[in-house]
């Protein structure tokens, strides 16, 4: 317990200081990247505790990043209030998917959340009057803290760090509630838990709208942060449904630190990827996700979190009587 | 006006067999092995590029190259079983869905990494020829892909009716513990269903290439279209896919042509939703095992 | 022709057998007894190879088959009609005969063994077109006995045969079961009528929380005392059990 306080102090420690000894502009844009996907990996991982899999939070994501760029862009309000509007609109698109959500499981779950982040995408596409579909909205370059643009990288940073703590507090939160606790109970057997009396739909819905207003807090940041936003980025399934999914479940689907771990292994490694390999080799990147995804579900269903924990994730065998002799039954041994 | 409509609904027919053709697959797979495909699409897309290449390499015409492109889809199917899906079929449905979508990922930028992301597309003497129906114009290789896929569709019927194995499928969609009992080597039939399901989602895929491109990507969209064909005519009803996939084409023709082409995406995936949300059974009854996958 | 020895099941963590042993000869009908929960089912699963033993041999003719895959038990002719019955509901009455006889072995006489199954139950063959989820009660147990024969048994396992019918047609049901016998098949009988079954059986065997607690003779087991208060006095009623 104390070491683990002392290493967390560490890390902080580590964290607030790195832009003071890392002058790379790269490196920096890297280590920006990077706290951007642990905060959005963890906003995405808080669905995950319903034993939901969302492929589609690149909704909630592009929701908050036009909101407030359309409110700073027409009509000039600031994005410190504008950041405020983007999380409730987010919140809205959130009460959407619970509306799905309390219907539907497993992968029908995840295709309707992959349909409602497309439908958005083409929505923001086609809407030109509002959003000047694909050509894209330019935030201008007017550098304060209230329009949240600044002229160096540092600034980016810090609010990348806050964003990601708070996120993972979120998470860490959520999981050591009794909200989480019914969640984790319900995961393995969502009818049961309902007959005891336990309001799990609650407790999803609660879930699922702590990461829908989580992402869209995080997709006011990254417009501001590349300034540029238009339909195929800000809502696009590879890098904000598929990503963080990606970075959660190879680090450790259903746990507070494995997201975390997740994307602080893969970002970097997939930018790298992307930088240096991505001129020759387009694709790579996502080539390596799969990959890597592939084997984790074959060797490692806990992803990297159950190397360190130590404590396999168990491959819950719900699959009904179907596989009695298969070699996932536990009874074969 | 009238002609508008009688235009929009042939063409919505025509597109929408081929529809139907592809979510075929996708639910044979379900049906049988019960897992749903997130690869579905990208299957499609092999086959896409695989008829491509063989005609800018070789001058094959797609509908030869349907000779090579089926089975090899069909081998790619069995593969992905046998590999990918038999070793954790069983474990929890969160790990199906990320393996089904790892393989996804892995198909499409393989493609992105091979080819690039531009749209290829083939030129074939008949790709714009139409026929002249009286107030209506048909595309000659769309009414051939619709036709295909009708009779491929009849041949799938007979097969699943008539013969020992196509029995077997059924049997082990219907109860896989008691099909052993049965002495049907259940495994096997997985690999089947799996390759079959692939070459179907192949073909659909050799038909729709004399009018469509193939990208990297272009498996995803398709893959959504299945499922919403699939949700739309009930899991595991194949009658229902039928149905539902000329509605699809329908759908989205008619949106397409008085709303506007760019509504008409929004329309099916909104109808998705709006489907999976009032009536997840589909329209044609609810096929077996959709609560294992979680469809209540 | 087939013996269980001291095998054990368990589903995850739990037990549902620890011990069971008894056997059954060429020609025999041996009849399975005890409460619900007592792992009728299970030991039946094991033989055909749906559950795995985790200890214990069940060998037949001489063979040790607790290895096999249930696809391969079936060829060798042991054949399980399933508790529940079983059938393939979409499905017609035809097809899930056929199906029966999947394996090559039982293939090849596909089509004398359907007559055989006919004039077993005459019923079935007026309804062969009709889908097998539209059948009665007892025409569905008609048409999973008839599936099993189908594929050729020496032994034929049949779990709670007569669950849930009316009295005519269990008695129906048994005497299927006494020309079965006669025509040389082993059979291996979970039964709620216990004396009914008693009485046809050669030899019976009693589980008790996953062990065989007697197995002998079934005229002698049928004449104790501790049996009958412990086991047949809660089913005396001849019905289903609790
Ligand atoms: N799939 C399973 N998973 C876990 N436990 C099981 C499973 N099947 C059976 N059991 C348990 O194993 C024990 C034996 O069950 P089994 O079905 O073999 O009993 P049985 O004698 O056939 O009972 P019945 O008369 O009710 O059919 C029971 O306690 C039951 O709860
Ligand atoms: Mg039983």
């Amino acid at each position: 317990m104390k070491r683990q306080r002392v290493a967390a102090v560490l890390a902080g420690a580590a964290a607030v200081l790195l832009p003071v000894f890392v002058r790379s502009q790269f490196a920096l844009d890297m280590a920006i990247l990077t706290l951007f996907y642990v905060g959005l990996t963890a906003a995405w991982n808080l669905v995950t505790f319903s034993g939901r899999l969302s492929l589609g939070h690149a909704a909630f994501f592009g929701l908050g990043a036009y909101t407030a760029t359309l409110l700073f862009v027409r009509a000039g309000i600031p994005p410190v209030i504008g950041a405020a509007v983007a999380v409730v609109v987010s919140l809205l698109g959130g009460l959407l998917m619970v509306l799905v959500m309390v219907r539907l499981r497993g992968p029908f779950f995840t295709l309707a959340s992959i349909a409602f982040a497309e439908v958005l995408q083409l929505v923001a596409t086609h809407w030109r009057s509002l959003t000047d579909g694909s050509v894209g909205l330019h935030i201008p370059f007017r550098p304060g803290w209230q329009n949240l643009t600044f002229t160096s990288k540092e600034p980016y940073y810090y609010i990348a760090l806050a964003l990601a703590v708070l996120s993972v507090w979120l998470g860490h939160r959520l999981y050591h509630s009794s909200t989480g606790y019914f969640l984790r109970a319900a995961s393995s057997d969502e009818e049961a838990c309902q007959a005891l009396g336990v309001n799990i739909k609650r407790a999803q819905a609660a879930a699922l709208l702590w990461s829908a207003g989580m992402t869209g807090l995080l997709g006011v940041f990254y417009a501001y942060f590349i300034y540029v936003i238009e339909p195929t980025t800000f809502f696009s399934m590879e890098l904000f449904s598929l990503q963080p999914a990606l970075n959660g479940i190879i680090g450790g689907v259903g746990t507070v630190w494995g997201p975390v771990l997740g994307a602080l292994v893969m970002t970097p490694l997939g930018e790298y990827l992307r930088t240096f390999l991505g001129a020759m080799q387009q694709g790579l990147h996502f080539l390596v996700y799969g990959l890597v995804l592939l084997v984790i579900v074959r060797v490692l269903p806990g992803g990297f979190m159950s190397i360190i924990t130590g404590v396999r994730a168990r491959n819950d065998d719900r699959g009904s009587g179907a596989n009695e002799r298969g070699r996932s039954y536990t009874a074969a041994s | 006006m009238f002609e508008l409509t009688l235009q929009a609904i042939v063409s919505g027919l025509l597109v929408g067999g081929v529809y139907a053709l592809m979510a075929a697959g996708l639910n044979l797979i379900f049906g049988v092995v019960r897992i749903i495909n997130f690869a579905h699409g990208d299957l499609m897309m092999v086959a896409m590029y695989a008829v491509y290449w063989l005609f800018t390499l070789s001058g094959i015409d797609p509908y030869v190259a349907v000779l090579v492109v089926a089975p090899a889809l069909f081998l790619l199917g069995v593969f992905l079983q046998r590999v990918v899906i038999r070793p954790i079929q069983g474990s929890s449905p969160l790990m199906i869905i990320f393996a089904t979508v790892a393989v996804s990922l892995v198909l499409q930028n393989l493609a992105l990494m091979l080819f690039q992301g531009d749209f290829r597309s083939v030129q074939t003497s008949y790709s714009i020829a139409v026929l002249d129906a009286g107030p209506v114009l048909v595309s000659v290789p769309r009414l051939i892909a619709f036709a295909a896929s009708i009779l491929l569709f009849a041949g799938l019927f007979l097969f699943l009716r008539y013969t020992y194995v196509g029995k077997a499928l059924r049997a082990v969609a219907e109860n896989r513990t008691v099909a052993r009992l049965m002495g049907i080597r259940v495994e096997r039939i997985y690999l089947l269903a799996f390759g079959l399901g692939s070459a179907l989602a192949g073909i659909a895929g050799v038909l729709m290439m004399p009018f469509a491109s193939a990208y990297p990507t272009v498996g995803t969209i398709y893959t959504l279209l299945a499922f919403v064909v699939v949700v739309l005519g009930g899991l595991g009803s194949m009658e229902g896919t039928v149905v539902a996939g000329l509605a699809v084409g329908l759908i989205e023709t008619l949106t397409g042509t008085f709303i506007s082409p760019a509504v008409k995406e929004i329309a099916y995936f909104g109808l998705f939703i709006v489907i999976l949300l009032i009536r997840p059974q589909g329209f044609f009854g609810l096929g077996k095992g959709t609560e294992e996958v979680g469809l209540k | 022709m087939l013996k269980v020895e001291h095998i054990a099941v368990s589903y995850g963590e739990f037990e549902a057998l620890t011990d069971v042993s008894f056997e059954v000869n060429e020609g025999e009908l041996v009849t399975l007894l005890g409460v619900n929960g007592a792992g009728k089912t299970t030991t039946l699963r094991a033989i055909s190879g749906i559950v795995p033993a985790r200890s214990g041999t069940i060998t037949y003719d001489g063979r040790p088959i607790h290895k096999l895959e249930a696809e391969d038990i079936v060829e060798l002719g042991i054949v399980h009609v399933p508790e529940g019955r079983g059938l393939f509901g979409t499905l017609t009455v035809r097809e899930n005969l056929e199906l029966g006889a999947y394996t090559a072995r039982a293939r090849r006489r596909a089509s004398e063994s359907m007559e055989m199954v006919f004039q077993l139950f005459p019923v079935l063959k007026q309804r062969q077109s009709q889908l097998a989820g539209s059948l009665s009660g007892g025409e569905q147990q008609m048409c999973a006995i008839g599936r099993g024969l189908m594929a050729r048994p020496r032994l034929l396992m049949i779990d709670e045969m007569s669950l849930g019918l009316a009295p005519v047609l269990v008695q129906k049901m048994f005497e299927a079961v006494g020309q079965i016998v006669r025509a040389g098949v082993s059979v291996l009988l979970v039964e709620q009528h216990i004396r009914h079954s008693i009485r046809i059986a050669d030899r019976a065997c009693v589980l008790e929380k996953g062990r065989t607690v007697k197995f002998g003779p079934a005229r002698e087991l049928a004449d104790q005392i501790h049996f009958q208060s412990l086991y047949l006095g809660a089913a005396a009623g001849g019905g289903s059990s609790e």
